[in-house]
C-alpha cells in the first residue's frame, strides 16, 4: 500500500518538475519582461573590470608576439601600410574636397548645418561577443547620454542607437539588429527614394521596393535628417523574373568587431518600433522616427 | 584528511569539481568570451548531462546585452526562456541520456 502511494506520488513529481521551468518561461513570455535598468547597470559595473582585465591581457599577448616576429614579415607589413595609408590620405583629400563643396551649397541655399553635439565614447564590449547585435559603450546618463540618441562612427556613418542608458554605460542597439525597422533614403540624389529598411543581423540590413526603382550596387542608403548620415550601401540586389518587386540588401561600411570609438549625436533622436510591434500598430512607426 | 584521501573517500568530489568548472567555464564566457560558445557550452550541459544551473549563463547575457527595443516579441529574457525549455525537454524527452550523465 505504502509503495503504491510513493509510486503515485513520484509520477507526480515527474509531471510536475518539467512543467515549472515551461511555466516560468511562459511567464516571461507573456509579460514580456524587461531587465531593469539597475540590475544591468549592477552587472555592467561588476562586469567591467573584466573587460579591461581581458582587454589587457589581449594587448600584452598582442605586443609579446609582435616582438618574435621576423624583420622580413614587419618588412612587408611596414610596406603594406604605407601603401593603406597613402590610398586613405588620398581618399581623405576627395572627402575634404566634397565636405567642402557640400557645405558651400548649403550656404547657397541658406541652409547651414547646426553642429551637433558629439560625446565620443570608446567600445568597451561586442561585437562577436554581443548576441542581440549590441555594444557596450563607456559613457552612460551622467555624462549626458540618453535613450535613442543616434550613434555614429568616427567616419560619420550612422551605426545605431542608444536603447538602454545606464549610469557610466550604455547600450547601443545596431541598425542591423534583427527586427528594427526604420525609415531611409534609397540614394542620396534628387531622385532619393523613402523606403523602409529592416535589419536581419550580421551587420546587414534589407529592404523591399517596386522593380521598376532604378538601383544599382554601391548606392547609398542614408537616414532621411538634414545632416547626410550614411547608413550603408547596397551590396546585392536579387530579383525574381515573376516577382514584382525586388530585395535589396544592404550592408554598413563600418565592422562592428573592430569598432573601438564611436560618437553620440546628443541632437538626434531615433525611436525605433521593433518589427513584432510594429506589424500590430501599423503605419506608427512612420510618424515615430524623428529627424532632427 | 589529504586531497588523495578525500577523492579515495568520496569519488563524486571529481564530478563535483568539474561540474563547478564547467559552470565557472559558461559564466566566464557568457561575459568576457563570445555569446556563442557560452550559450552552446550551456545547451550541451544542460542537455547530455543535466546541469541546471548554467540557466543562470543565458540569464547572464540576458542582462548584459538585451537593450530596450530589441525583443522578437518574447522580452529581454530570449536566452533564459531558451534554456528553460530545454531543461523541460531534457526532463520530458531525454530520459535515455540519464547514462551518460551520471559517468
Amino acid at each position: 500500500m505504502r509503495y503504491q502511494h510513493l509510486k503515485t506520488a513520484r509520477k507526480i513529481h515527474a509531471f510536475l518538475v518539467p512543467i515549472v521551468p515551461i511555466l516560468i518561461a511562459v511567464v516571461f513570455i507573456l509579460t514580456k519582461a524587461e531587465v531593469p535598468a539597475f540590475v544591468t547597470n549592477g552587472a555592467h559595473e561588476l562586469a567591467t573590470p573584466l573587460w579591461s582585465a581581458r582587454d589587457a591581457i589581449f594587448g600584452t599577448i598582442t605586443n609579446t608576439t609582435s616582438l618574435f616576429a621576423s624583420k622580413r614579415y614587419l618588412a612587408e607589413q611596414n610596406l603594406i601600410l604605407k601603401n593603406a595609408l597613402l590610398q586613405r590620405t588620398r581618399e581623405t583629400y576627395t572627402t575634404r574636397a566634397l565636405s567642402l563643396e557640400n557645405e558651400h551649397l548649403r550656404e547657397l541655399l541658406h541652409r547651414v548645418d547646426a553642429r551637433p553635439e558629439l560625446l565620443p565614447a570608446a567600445v568597451i564590449h561586442g561585437g562577436a561577443f554581443s548576441p542581440y547585435d549590441t555594444f557596450f559603450i563607456d559613457i552612460g546618463s551622467n555624462e549626458g547620454v540618453r535613450d535613442a540618441m543616434l550613434v555614429l562612427t568616427p567616419e560619420n556613418i550612422a551605426f545605431g542607437r542608444v536603447t538602454k542608458t545606464l549610469e557610466h554605460t550604455a547600450i547601443v542597439t545596431q541598425f542591423s539588429a534583427a527586427g528594427q525597422t526604420f525609415d531611409v533614403l534609397l540614394g542620396a540624389t534628387t531622385t532619393s527614394v523613402h523606403t523602409t529598411i529592416n535589419g536581419i543581423g550580421s551587420g546587414t540590413m534589407l529592404i523591399t521596393v517596386p522593380r521598376d526603382v532604378e538601383v544599382h550596387e554601391g548606392d547609398s542608403v542614408t537616414l532621411p535628417s538634414f545632416t547626410t548620415y550614411t547608413l550603408g550601401t547596397i551590396a546585392s540586389i536579387e530579383v525574381a523574373p515573376e516577382d514584382a518587386y525586388k530585395t535589396l540588401y544592404v550592408r554598413s561600411p563600418s565592422n562592428s568587431y573592430g569598432l573601438r570609438h564611436v560618437l553620440v549625436d546628443t541632437t538626434s533622436i531615433w525611436n525605433i518600433e521593433p518589427q513584432a510591434e510594429e506589424d500590430t500598430e501599423g503605419d506608427k512607426e512612420a510618424q515615430d522616427t524623428e529627424t532632427p | 584528511m589529504s586531497t588523495r584521501t578525500l577523492f579515495k573517500q568520496h569519488p563524486q568530489t571529481t564530478s563535483l569539481l568539474v561540474r563547478i568548472l564547467l559552470f565557472c567555464t559558461v559564466i566566464l564566457t557568457a561575459i568576457i568570451g563570445p555569446w556563442w560558445f557560452s550559450f552552446g557550452l550551456a545547451v550541451v550541459l544542460l542537455i547530455f548531462f543535466k546541469y541546471y544551473e548554467v540557466v543562470l549563463g543565458g540569464l547572464i547575457l540576458d542582462i548584459l546585452f538585451a537593450g530596450e527595443g530589441f525583443s522578437l516579441a518574447v522580452g529581454d529574457f530570449l536566452f533564459t526562456i531558451i534554456l528553460l525549455f530545454m531543461i523541460s525537454f531534457s526532463l520530458l524527452f531525454l530520459q535515455r541520456f540519464r547514462s551518460i550523465s551520471s559517468l
